[in-house]
């Protein structure tokens, strides 16, 4: 043990002497700042473009529709003049366009009145704007229709309700009202069932009961309850409308399982107010997802140094002849390579602390403490809370395991071939070139064997944080083989692989001459 | 006595082709074992036997009564040296790959290392990183190392390799002074003869994986010659001496010219011929043996293929 100890202190001061590995540490400390500095900005940006850098030109719109509408009445003046034949169809085509033009118009001018942007907003009264554009539509027909039909005549009159209704919430900005008018219409849907109507009354309830004023992170909690609702109704149907790769399927016993922590999840990060995952294109997501990005970022650089000293550890040693002094040494060759993977370890552990450290430091400071949601569960339909600094040292831990997979494979090439420049250039060039190679392997073969291709497994976020409300830079379900094998079997296969590969490596050192 | 490193039936075969056949050998403390032999003999092989740089596929190797196979560790704290050109860490200082080569190994303090440095030579460049050394640096910094935790055995590849006059007989020197006060058995491997034949009391010479016998150097020379040594006479009166030689000794003449006399004689009758000689009214400036006869008994043997043949 002692003579172990020496070795790694030995291991531990050739690392840390080395040039090259602190300036690579220091690369990765730049770039990863930089990375998270850009992102605070391009956030903003991301952001601003979409609610209010932009501005619709509504004005200049609306003239433009003006004078196309003058124009149809001379056209329409000059067909009904005509007596030609195919004059009426014409007319007809006409008329039509006029009554679109007018709805338009329409829009237009509720959108100057209370301004709404007709195309650069999320909000209620958006959503508002869209619906009443949608009666305007089928008013068209229903009306043509109502001259000789009933029914539809009262359809006409209770749509031009609704418009008024509409141009009244969004002129005077009124949510409450919005949320009335939109349980109203789930009221007369004769399409659904009781149960299923409950449902879609209680979204609308919560929607309220979350954000009265209809202003906030309106989408986020938006599709946290949408969520909700489907999940309900999934559950109530027996049919799985959550998973898309099951699809309409009827639901299994593990699905249902499933969906029911699913939804206890969704409950409560909508109680807590844990919103910020649920819509990638906001402000506050991007703030959320900024550690795991970071992270993700530096582990590459991680991955490269450490792959370079794997890949260098045996077969510098002996092209430098510097191998001498250790063999000549009163230590067994077990005990040298040992240091040596201990000293790999402690590298790739300092490293991914400096880098956790670092990024969770960086994004606190640009973007606050706000965004740290923490990671919610749920286990027999009850949520539980994972706290945020352990999630994302759970993600870092997971993104080690890749890391650690490659730096084996590269101490094997570097044992057994005893050639530097190889085994450094096969390790990172696999590492880099895994998507490419298993988009081929994983298009072109089918079986049961696809499962034994090494490089899907390490895809294991998206597997463990199934709760989580997007995928976390991840890319598992891509592709087919993933998304069906359980993560034991990775996790297993992972672990087998690597041992295998060390148990060569040690094999290899062992016994093999050092001519 | 105890042999300090006992080499038992060494065998060791690369592909096909057996490089080392059934070597042994006994080195005794206090002595300086040269180990000869040509280019490809399997010197460095057998070294790196020892040392631990290849398996032997047959035979025993025994540091200081501890068998290598039993307890690797103990039979290794005890052997110390250099196989070839000595190999550090080049970024880092040669007090720096001092210290990680004393970490392991016991008892080896502070102290120990710089009074090391200092018996090398070394204390002036010693903080500077191994690239920027000489050969002859390099050199004494592996000697440095190879001593560095007080081995039992010392064995040096071609330790003269790359050192200037003065530091070869430093080198020698601190070997002499190893073996003979320390009792540490030193093994050298060199090409160099002539400093064999300063340096050892005894030689090996092993030739095509074969040893071919350990002598005492003075019976080697010896017995190569038939019991005869070169010798050297500095004299101006030629004539004269071959005369007074003329007879019993004319066959003894080797080699004439108008400076010396080379006699091909037993050692003890060195004192008899001077003394005819200075009777007979030669001047006589100095007799020395010739440093070429090792290497000539070197070459006898491997040419007969073994010292009794």
């Amino acid at each position: 043990m002692r003579k172990l100890f020496a070795l790694y202190i030995n291991e531990l001061v050739k690392i840390f002497k080395r040039v090259s590995v602190l300036v690579m540490l220091i690369i990765m400390v730049v770039l990863v700042g930089l990375y998270t500095l850009l992102s605070s900005f391009s956030y903003s940006s991301v952001i601003s473009d979409f609610l209010g850098g932009a501005y619709d030109d509504t004005q200049a719109e609306l003239a433009a529709l003006k004078e196309e509408r003058a124009t149809l009445e001379i056209r329409i003046k000059a067909a009904q003049a005509s007596s030609s034949t195919d004059a009426a169809a014409t007319l007809q085509e006409l008329e039509s366009d006029l009554i679109y033009t007018d709805n338009e118009i329409y829009i237009l001018n509720l959108c100057i009145e209370s301004g709404v942007q007709r195309y650069n907003e999320v909000s209620f009264r958006r959503d508002a704007i869209d619906k009443i554009s949608q009666y305007l539509f089928d008013l068209i027909s229903l009306r043509r229709q109502a001259s000789n039909d009933a029914e539809a005549a009262l359809q006409v009159e209770q749509y031009e309700k609704y418009v008024e209704t509409l141009s009244d919430i969004v002129k005077n900005n009124d949510y409450k009202s919005y949320i009335e008018f939109s349980k109203e219409s789930v009221n007369l849907n004769t399409d659904i069932t009781d149960e299923e109507r409950e449902i879609e009354l209680e979204y609308y309830d919560l929607l309220y009961l979350n954000d009265p004023s209809g202003s906030g992170k309106i989408s986020g909690l938006t599709n946290a309850l949408l969520n909700i609702k489907n999940e309900r109704i999934s559950l109530l149907r027996g049919i799985n409308t959550v998973d898309t790769a099951k699809y309409n399927m009827p639901l299994s016993m593990d699905d249902e399982e499933y969906i029911k922590n699913k939804l206890a999840v969704d409950l409560y990060n909508v109680e807590h107010g844990y919103l910020a995952l649920y819509d990638r294109y906001s402000a506050d997501y991007s703030k959320a997802t900024a550690v795991n990005n970071a992270i993700t970022f530096g582990t590459v650089f991680i991955a490269i140094l450490v792959m370079i000293l794997a890949g260098t550890a045996i077969s510098k040693e002996i092209a430098t002849g510097s191998i001498k002094s250790l063999i000549i040494a009163p230590v067994k060759r077990w005990k040298i390579m040992t240091a040596k993977v201990l000293a790999l370890l402690t590298l790739t552990l300092l490293s991914m602390a400096l880098l956790f450290i670092l990024s969770l430091g960086l994004c606190t400071l640009l973007f606050g403490t706000s965004v740290q949601i923490p990671y919610v569960y749920a286990s027999a339909g009850k949520a539980k809370e994972l706290s945020y600094i352990l999630y994302e040292l759970s993600v870092l831990g997971i993104s080690s395991v890749k890391v650690i997979v490659y730096s084996a494979f590269a101490l094997l090439l570097s044992t057994i071939t005893r050639n530097s420049a190889l085994s450094v250039g096969l390790s990172i060039g696999t590492y880099f070139g895994v998507s490419n190679i298993s988009t081929i392997l994983t298009t072109t073969m089918s079986g049961e064997w696809t499962k034994f291709i090494p490089f899907e497994h390490f895809n294991m976020l998206g597997r463990i944080f199934t709760y989580s409300p997007v995928y976390i830079n991840d890319y598992s379900g891509m592709f087919g083989i993933i998304t069906n094998t359980p993560l034991m079997f990775s996790v297993v296969y992972l672990a087998v692989l690597t041992v295998t590969m060390m148990i060569t490596s040690y094999d290899s050192f062992n016994h093999r001459d050092i001519k | 006595m105890e042999a300090a490193l006992q080499i038992k039936g060494l065998c060791k075969v690369f592909g096909h082709v057996p490089i080392i056949k059934n070597v042994s050998f006994d080195v005794y403390p206090g002595e300086v074992f040269g180990f000869l032999g040509p280019n490809g003999a399997g010197k460095t092989t057998t070294i790196k036997m020892v040392m631990g740089f290849l398996a032997p596929d047959k035979g025993d190797i025994i540091i200081n009564g501890t068998n290598i196979k039993e307890n690797y560790e103990k039979a290794m704290s005890n052997l110390g040296g250099i196989v070839e050109n000595p190999e550090m860490y080049k970024d880092l200082t040669g007090r720096t790959n001092l210290k990680m080569y004393a970490r392991l190994h016991d008892g080896v303090t502070d102290e120990r290392i710089n009074e090391v440095i200092s018996l090398v030579g070394m204390s002036q460049r010693i903080d500077e990183k191994i690239k920027k050394y000489s050969l002859g640096m390099k050199q004494r910094i592996g000697l440095a190392q190879a001593i560095l935790h007080k081995p039992r055995v010392l064995i040096l590849d071609e330790p003269t390799n790359g050192l200037d006059p003065a530091g070869i007989k430093e080198l020698r020197d601190i070997l002499c002074h190893l073996a003979h006060n320390d009792g540490v058995a030193v093994i050298i491997s060199s090409h160099l003869l002539s400093e064999m034949e300063l340096m050892c009391d005894r030689v090996g010479i092993i030739s095509n994986g074969t040893m071919l016998g350990v002598k005492p150097i003075k019976d080697l020379l010896e017995h190569a010659n038939g019991g005869t040594v070169s010798f050297r006479f500095l004299t101006n009166d030629i004539d004269l001496s071959l005369s007074i030689l003329n007879g019993k000794f004319s066959k003894a003449v080797t080699n004439v010219t108008s400076g010396y006399l080379d006699l091909s004689i037993p050692f003890e009758c060195v004192p008899l011929i001077n003394k005819k000689l200075v009777e007979g009214g030669v001047s006589i400036y100095g007799i020395t043996q010739n440093t070429a006869s090792l290497e000539e008994a070197f070459m006898n043997i491997i040419q007969r293929g073994g010292f009794d043949a």
